[in-house]
């Protein structure tokens, strides 16, 4: 084996045992449960809360039968259309004038109706501000209609008929299946760009650690700098590939257990099996990627301050690239999408919804060697950053020292 | 290797943001020498050191470790202990010797049982599995030191290694320094007390202000002086005092003079005729502090001391 991969073996090695017998990785492992369960708690306890909030409120002033008539029809539409799509609606007993009873009902902050509805089923007053009475009017008059069709057909004897559908199954069709694949691209680039994010973190906490503890000092007596910065990020690829793998499996079990999710996913276009192929590809491209920039940073670091400080715009900038990949999905510009499959780093993230969408597979092979290419030159940026900022060494060495180191045959 | 020498450098040059740390450095090591760098903290003794180690790059010179030029490609064969100890706090007394191995390109399996008995050997067979957060930190330069040579290199470089030791310590590493040059090994030192190097070293280099101000024996350092002489007369005056060389001085009643360039014996005969009546006569060698003083200067002995004891007090 060639002495600067037999290196970054050894400190790979070193390193993925220290971090997952540490603490610092079961917290990784849980940290998905952990952002779910948190997730999910949140979205329970102000859920209830936020139902009704930026709905907007329609105190109904009108004898009982119109209210119930309303309130009946109200309830009909929201099933069917859901409960969000109208206003929600407040029965109140009219007094001798409706009129400055609605308008008193406005004017009161307590009472929180957004408009005011009188008047009959046939001729029905709303009373609100300009900027938003005319649309609520629209869709009171639609619950109005309903429910004088359903008053008038009560009356005439007949009651109200839905007409039943009847329902004939297809395989597919195609707009479900695109939207799957857009879901599916946006879950595959989240993946990545969460993972990313937090290996990244990690990998720069732990060079900062290092350089403190001046183990780096025997480190660079001993290799050559592209092996610990190799050896370095192997390993923290190696621990996030675990950690998928762990979650991997959990995800495939739960699909298993419940049956009823593996007949709603919608399979990528490349397929299955080549879809998680490509996904750990891109994900430890991307997260190398990253990670070499942060070890970059890392390295003109010396405390937790000075890294935070430094890493602020590449985490900002990780927003922004995640944030144009995911624009790209479902996108009819090819200019914008090729162009974030070019850009190295926002590649990772655009393949990857591309092989959601797509089922071609040479921009794959290219898109590997692409990021093959910038990985190497990242990682020697990096290194000679280290070099000349760390070390305080007068020269940097050769930028293709690496690549010849490589394919040297060993003395 | 070229004549022998397991480290040659010349004309080495290092500046760090415009200020010179070390200028025009000449070094010469015998392969299977002890070699001693001795200069007050700040002389330039790590920078030229880690240069030398290729950890980092002269900004001008150039150097050959164990006959390559890229010091990097004698890793395997060369041990380094730094002079800011780092190990991994987590991590086990023998995993960390083995993994020090492992760098240099020793087999992990090997690494460990080569651990476990130096560990042993060396009474610390009770901390073989204990972290290093949990070893004392004399213990944990011990450790480190393990790993420094555990893969049994052919040149051993410790900066400051006896910094931070116990007198009990110091005894026990320069008696290693002495076995592991006993079999053939090169070691290279740096230190700020001239005592290890007196005793260690067949070579010394001396640094200060950046600069080398002698390189070479360490009996020829010493022979940099003439050796002293101290007398104790009965009488106090007379002819014979003649006799005496010019820049002789008394104190306490003893006269201290350089040995003449003519020798003792004509100077005894003017005493025994003067009726001197000589009680004491002793010719002494220079010590190496001595020749240090005189080849670094008074200035630069003071800073050692006073590193030495500072680094006592601590």
């Amino acid at each position: 084996m060639n002495d600067v991969f037999r290196a970054a073996w050894v400190i790979c090695r070193r390193d993925f045992v220290a971090t997952v017998y540490s603490k610092t990785f079961l917290l990784f492992l849980i940290a998905p449960l952990l952002a779910t369960g948190f997730g999910y708690l949140i979205g329970q306890t102000t859920g209830e809360a936020d139902r009704d909030i930026g709905r907007p409120r329609v105190a109904i002033v009108a004898p009982l039968e119109i209210t119930d008539a309303l309130e009946s029809a109200h309830a009909k539409l929201s099933e069917a259309l859901g409960e969000r799509a109208l206003p929600a609606i407040e029965a109140i007993e009219p007094g001798d004038d409706t009129e400055a009873q609605a308008r008193a009902l406005l004017a009161s902050s307590d009472a929180g109706v957004s408009a005011v509805m009188t008047g009959t089923l046939d001729r029905p007053v709303v009373y609100g501000p300009a900027d938003s009475a005319g649309d609520l009017a629209k869709e009171m008059a639609l619950v109005a209609e309903t429910a004088r069709t359903g008053t008038a057909l009560t009356s005439a004897g007949v009651g109200p008929q839905t007409p039943e559908v009847e329902i004939v199954t297809t395989d597919e069709a195609g707009g479900d299946v695109n939207m799957g694949r857009h879901a599916l691209a946006r879950a595959g680039q989240l993946i990545i760009f969460f993972f990313t994010i937090i290996l990244a973190g990690m990998l720069l906490s732990n060079l900062v650690e290092e350089k403190s503890s001046k183990v780096i000092e025997i480190l660079a007596a001993a290799v050559p700098l592209d092996a610990v910065f190799l050896g370095k990020i192997m390993a923290m690829l190696a621990i996030s590939l675990m950690g998928v793998l762990i979650w991997g499996t959990l995800g495939v079990a739960a699909v298993y257990f419940f049956q009823g999710i593996a007949g709603w996913l919608i399979p990528p276009a490349v397929g299955w099996p080549l879809f998680i192929l490509l996904l750990l590809f891109y994900f430890a491209a991307n997260y190398m990627l990253f990670g070499a920039l942060f070890v970059g940073i890392g390295a003109q670091a010396n405390s937790v301050r000075e890294v935070q400080t430094l890493s602020m715009p590449i985490t900002f900038g990780q927003l922004i690239f995640f944030a144009i990949a995911s624009a790209t999905v479902g996108q009819h510009d090819p200019v914008m999408t090729w162009g974030a499959a070019l850009f190295p780093l926002t590649s990772p993230l655009t393949m990857i919804a591309i092989a959601a969408q797509s089922p071609a597979l040479w921009p794959h092979l290219l898109a590997i060697v692409w990021q093959l290419i910038w990985l190497f030159v990242i990682i020697r940026v990096a290194t000679l950053m280290f070099r000349m900022t760390v070390l305080k060494s007068g020269k940097a060495g050769s930028f293709l020292g690496p690549l010849k180191a490589v394919f040297a045959k060993k003395s | 290797m070229r004549g022998g020498l397991a480290i040659e450098a010349r004309g080495l040059f290092k500046a760090f943001d415009g200020k010179t740390a070390v200028d025009s450095v000449d070094i010469a090591v015998p392969e299977g020498a002890i070699y001693g760098i001795l200069g007050p903290n700040g002389a330039g003794k790590t920078t030229t050191i880690r240069m030398l180690l290729g950890i980092i790059d002269p900004d001008r010179g150039e150097r050959t470790l164990l006959g390559h030029d890229q010091p990097i490609e004698a890793a395997p064969i060369v041990g380094y202990l730094p002079e800011e100890r780092g190990l991994y706090p987590s991590m086990k007394a023998r995993e960390v010797i083995a993994f020090m191995g492992a760098l240099r390109g020793l087999p992990l399996d090997t690494g460990r049982k080569r651990a476990e008995g130096m560990l042993r050997d060396n009474g610390l067979g009770d901390y073989i599995n204990k972290p290093i957060k949990s070893l004392s930190k004399g213990m944990a330069q011990t450790v480190q030191l393990f790993g420094t040579i555990v893969h049994r290199p052919k040149l051993i470089v410790l900066d400051e290694p006896f910094s931070g030791l116990d007198a009990i310590n110091q005894g026990r590493l320069e008696s290693l320094i002495r076995a592991e040059a006993a079999e053939g090994t090169t070691v290279i030192f740096s230190t700020h007390v001239i005592a290890h190097a007196e005793r260690l070293c067949e070579r010394i280099a001396i640094i200060a202000g950046g600069k080398v101000r002698f390189e070479g024996k360490v009996a020829e350092a010493r022979d940099r002086l003439r050796p002293q002489v101290r007398l104790r007369t009965r009488a106090q005056d007379g002819p014979w005092r003649k006799g005496l060389p010019a820049d002789a001085v008394q104190r306490d009643g003893v006269f201290h003079f350089e040995l003449p360039l003519a020798g003792i014996e004509p100077l005894l005969k003017t005493l025994i005729d003067g009726g001197a009546g000589i009680e004491e006569l002793s010719i002494e060698r220079p010590g190496l502090h001595d020749a240090f003083v005189a080849i670094a200067g008074d200035a630069a002995a003071r800073e050692m001391e006073q590193d030495a004891r500072m680094e006592e007090a601590a």
